[in-house]
């Protein structure tokens, strides 16, 4: 039975998308807050859903409230943030067991919406602000976590090589939950009066995907967000191409590791998507890419070397793990590898198995109700609402020239390692 | 003729879900699990056989033969060589995506596609038969999988995982990595790949696992075609031999970290088959209890800031381990570890909450459902049942038959205080971390 998809507006800036595959034995429903946001702020912006996702007026404890979704054969319910374009983009997601599938038919998703109704509209307050025992373990939650950042050396290389360098500067570059200094000063009147702003004047999109009929919960959904008062409501932005650097950077770091984490970039200020994609997959995201076929296989200089296209601000990321004394030469193999694909070096075979496996990918979202969901949300994004399978016609239509323009219209913006302590000294070079 | 094969088909009730299993005549064990509206397709093509397996014989010999540590993982990476190209070149021309794993007691290949799975798995049936083992490409293999270890070797979660399995194993094999070290890799040569590729790659020794959209008769027309009947060679490894007792009660390690790391384990006996899987059920079920986030232990030691959502507990097993661990990251590891051991006396002394066993256990079962959505996990699933010599679906009833007094009862077997161990990573000395 083919997917349905169907969105419409609630209230202003506020819509609800439902989409409905009933071979799934699961329903989910994200509601996704879309904010204008000063970088300053993300460790406010991070404390906020964590507060109102752990408990609330009604379950005001972590233990009742973790009892319900148990109770509720496992329920899931979290919350997600992260910067998309010039937004902070907050998502709180429940899931359950399509009511069908529970032992004494007990209605789950409802109740479960009900749940999640409950940790956005009604918090656990006290003198104008929340929970004051609550708001401290939590704020001491995010500045372990910020702490604990460098426990992966892999994304700590990344968050230092797009905040520090990459996107320097820029709203893109802002870190999730912030530096730890600003989050040392965040206060509870703060991020209440964050939430206040949050339910007026955030973009909100809200997705029901589900398996079978959840009109109850839909219409629960619909009432709580009509009646939302709206403000001055936000208008997203989500692609904003990154400045390009008058001339390539480099920078390194070190710190007490075996292995370097080399990070670059490559942006273009303006490229077709569908090309970029296809791009990156030949370039380094596929095991028949230029970077895993010769930068591994050949030259046997890393365990992984991979790019990912980030759309929404036209750069091509590349990362990889190396031996230190192999810095320079494989910086060199990537963009000698980048140059061949600019110079025209892809065959029609090889383009043609990889729009097969990039196209084989996207038709796997059909599997996943999460996956149709996170898709549904991109497609919200782009203002388009095609299904996988369009767009899956639109790769199929790029043409080897198409690639070979997109590439050319990327230029080495970036490069950042983070080295062993015994490496080079800590320096910016330009 | 495929069709003549007996097949077993094995149905879930309340789900409706099913597979089959087919004794194919070249003595693979085949699991095929058909998923109605899926399109993708996850196949697992696995030999038992992972870095436990370090030392053993064949029939007929009498010696053991002990081979370098990393061993089976090396030759996962190098099966998907042949002598012309590898499994990848082929692959992309299915538009599979392929990929393999090793882990401490079987080695799978796998891939998972939307479309043409059939010569997708016409390509996987095939180079997993074919090894292609160089001198050459030993020696280009050195500097890839020197650089993953190098890459395990920055991931202070992976040291402190080994640290505990340390602590808590003083001589059986899972207490060496996976992938070995620069070092032992070094020693391996073509000839000792081809001697442990023929003692354990016969298809006697190995299972096909396959979900989502698929046709039955077609999966087994190609194994018909493709299977190379193989001399059911009888792998033994060398016994593993390991006291009751712990090696030692702690191991600390000094990473760049935000703060501390710990895995607190308790060692139990190692059990198999059905009992394996229900002991960790059971296992699973009070570390639930007592340490979940439902449990009034864990809100309290997150109220006091000695947890934080990092922890997590586990239970896990194999051949001739099975142990318990909770693991997370804390200012002060030490207090956590003793007010862990409390909760669990005072459980084994004093009894647990039956009205909280029977809401986890719905809890479990939904969970359970939930899996069914996937087509990988089915796959999974299906392997996983295999090499544990169980059916998919004993899974529900084992863990439908589990009772409150059961788990009462094992407390003490399952986390005796006289086999704990733990292991630190603590953060450097911040004058020294950048």
């Amino acid at each position: 039975m083919p997917v349905k998809y169907d969105r419409k507006q609630l209230a202003d800036g506020v819509y609800i998308s439902e989409i409905r595959d009933d071979k799934f034995k699961t329903n989910f429903v994200a509601v996704q807050f879309v904010s204008d946001f000063e970088p300053s702020q993300t460790p406010a912006r991070a404390l906020l859903p964590n507060i109102l996702s752990v408990s609330n007026a009604d379950y005001p404890t972590r233990e009742a409230l973790n009892m319900k979704l148990a109770s509720l054969y496992d329920a899931t319910f979290s919350d997600s943030e992260k910067i998309v374009g010039n937004n902070y983009v907050t998502t709180f997601l429940a899931g359950c067991i399509a009511d069908r599938y529970t032992i004494d038919g007990e209605q789950v998703t409802a109740e479960l919406v009900k749940v999640l109704l409950s940790a956005i509209f009604s918090p656990k307050t006290e003198n104008g602000a929340f929970d004051s025992k609550e708001f401290a373990l939590l704020k001491q939650e995010l500045l372990d976590e910020i702490d604990s950042e460098i426990n992966n050396k892999g994304s700590y290389a990344l968050k230092q090589a797009t905040s520090k360098l990459i996107y320097r500067g820029e709203k893109l570059g802002a870190v999730i939950y912030g530096e730890r200094k600003e989050a040392e000063n965040v206060t509870n009147e703060q991020v209440y009066e964050l939430y206040k702003s949050f339910l007026a004047d955030s973009h909100i999109e809200i997705y029901v995907g589900c398996s079978e009929d959840v009109s109850d919960a839909v219409k629960m959904l619909e009432d709580a967000f009509s009646a939302i008062p709206r403000g001055n409501v936000h208008k997203p932005k989500y692609y904003v191409p990154s400045q390009i650097k008058p001339k390539a950077e480099k920078m390194s770091e070190n710190m007490n590791i075996k292995q370097t984490r080399l990070v670059m970039a490559y942006k273009s200020p303006k490229c077709d998507m569908y090309a970029a994609k296809l791009l990156a997959a030949l370039f380094g995201l596929i095991p028949t890419s230029k970077l895993f076929m010769n930068v591994r296989e050949k030259m046997s200089l890393c365990y992984s070397c991979s790019s990912v296209f980030a759309e929404y601000s036209n750069t091509l990321l590349v990362e990889s793990g190396i031996d230190d004394k192999n810095l320079e030469k494989t910086t060199d193999a990537i963009n000698e590898q980048f140059s061949l694909l600019c110079g025209g070096d892809i065959t029609e075979k090889e383009l043609a198995e990889t729009k097969l496996m990039i196209t084989g990918a996207f038709r796997s979202n059909y599997d996943s109700m999460l996956s149709l969901i996170s898709w549904y949300m991109v497609q919200c994004r782009r203002g388009s609402s095609y299904s996988p399978n369009e767009v899956i016609d639109k790769l199929n239509a790029v043409t080897r020239e198409d690639i070979i323009s997109a590439a050319n219209s990327f230029r080495l913006d970036s490069v950042y390692a983070l080295r062993p302590t015994s490496g080079e000294e800590e320096h910016n070079e330009q | 003729m495929s069709s003549e094969y007996e097949r077993k088909v094995f149905t879930d009730k309340k789900s409706s879900d099913s597979y089959v299993y087919v004794k194919h005549p070249s003595g693979l064990d085949i699991f095929l699990w058909q998923m109605e509206g899926f399109t993708t397709t996850e196949a697992l093509f696995a030999a038992k056989y992972g870095s436990l397996h370090n030392s053993f014989r064949v029939e007929g010999e009498e010696n053991f033969t002990d081979v370098p540590e990393g061993i089976a993982h090396f030759l996962e990476h190098k099966l998907f060589e042949n002598e012309d190209c590898d499994a990848f070149e082929l692959y992309a021309k299915t538009g599979a995506m392929g990929n393999a794993y090793t882990t401490f007691d079987h080695t799978a290949y796998l891939f998972s596609c939307t479309a043409n799975y059939a010569d997708s798995l016409r390509v996987l049936l095939s180079f997993v038969q074919k090894p292609y083992f160089t001198k050459e490409t030993i020696e280009k293999e050195l500097g890839i999988i020197g650089q993953e270890i190098q890459m395990s070797r920055d991931n202070p979660e992976r040291q402190s995982f080994y640290d505990l399995l340390n602590c808590l194993y003083a001589q059986h094999p899972v207490r060496i990595d996976i992938a070995g070290t620069v070092e032992s890799i070094a020693k391996i040569t073509p000839e000792l790949l081809y001697q442990c590729y023929n003692t354990f790659y016969n298809l006697n020794n190995m299972v096909l696992c396959i979900a989502g959209n698929i046709d039955v008769d077609e999966v087994l027309k190609i194994c018909d075609e493709l299977l190379v009947p193989s001399k059911n060679i009888k792998p033994e490894v060398k016994p593993f031999s390991e006291p009751e007792r712990i090696a030692q009660k702690e191991i600390t390690s000094v990473f760049p970290v935000g703060q501390p790391i710990f895995n607190i384990g308790y060692k139990c006996r190692p059990y198999s088959g059905k009992e394996q899987l229900k002991k960790s059920y059971e296992a699973s079920m009070i570390m639930e209890l007592l340490l979940g986030n439902t449990s009034k232990l864990y809100n309290k030691l997150t109220e006091e800031g000695l947890i934080n959502s990092s922890f997590s507990t586990e239970c896990c097993y194999g051949a001739g381990y099975f142990y318990n661990v909770f693991s997370g990251e804390s200012k002060d590891p030490h207090t956590v570890a003793k007010r862990i051991q409390e909760e669990l006396s005072a459980a084994a002394k004093n009894g647990l909450d039956r009205e909280r066993f029977d809401i986890l256990k719905k809890a479990r079962y939904g969970s359970m459902i939930r899996g069914f959505d996937k087509v990988q996990y089915c796959a999974e699933l299906m392997l996983s049942s295999a090499l544990m010599g169980i059916e998919v679906f004993d899974n529900i009833e084992v863990f439908a038959q589990m009772t409150f007094e059961d788990i009462s009862r094992d407390i003490t077997e399952l986390f005796d205080p006289e086999r704990m161990a733990m292991s630190l990573v603590l953060p450097t000395d911040k004058n020294n971390k950048t």
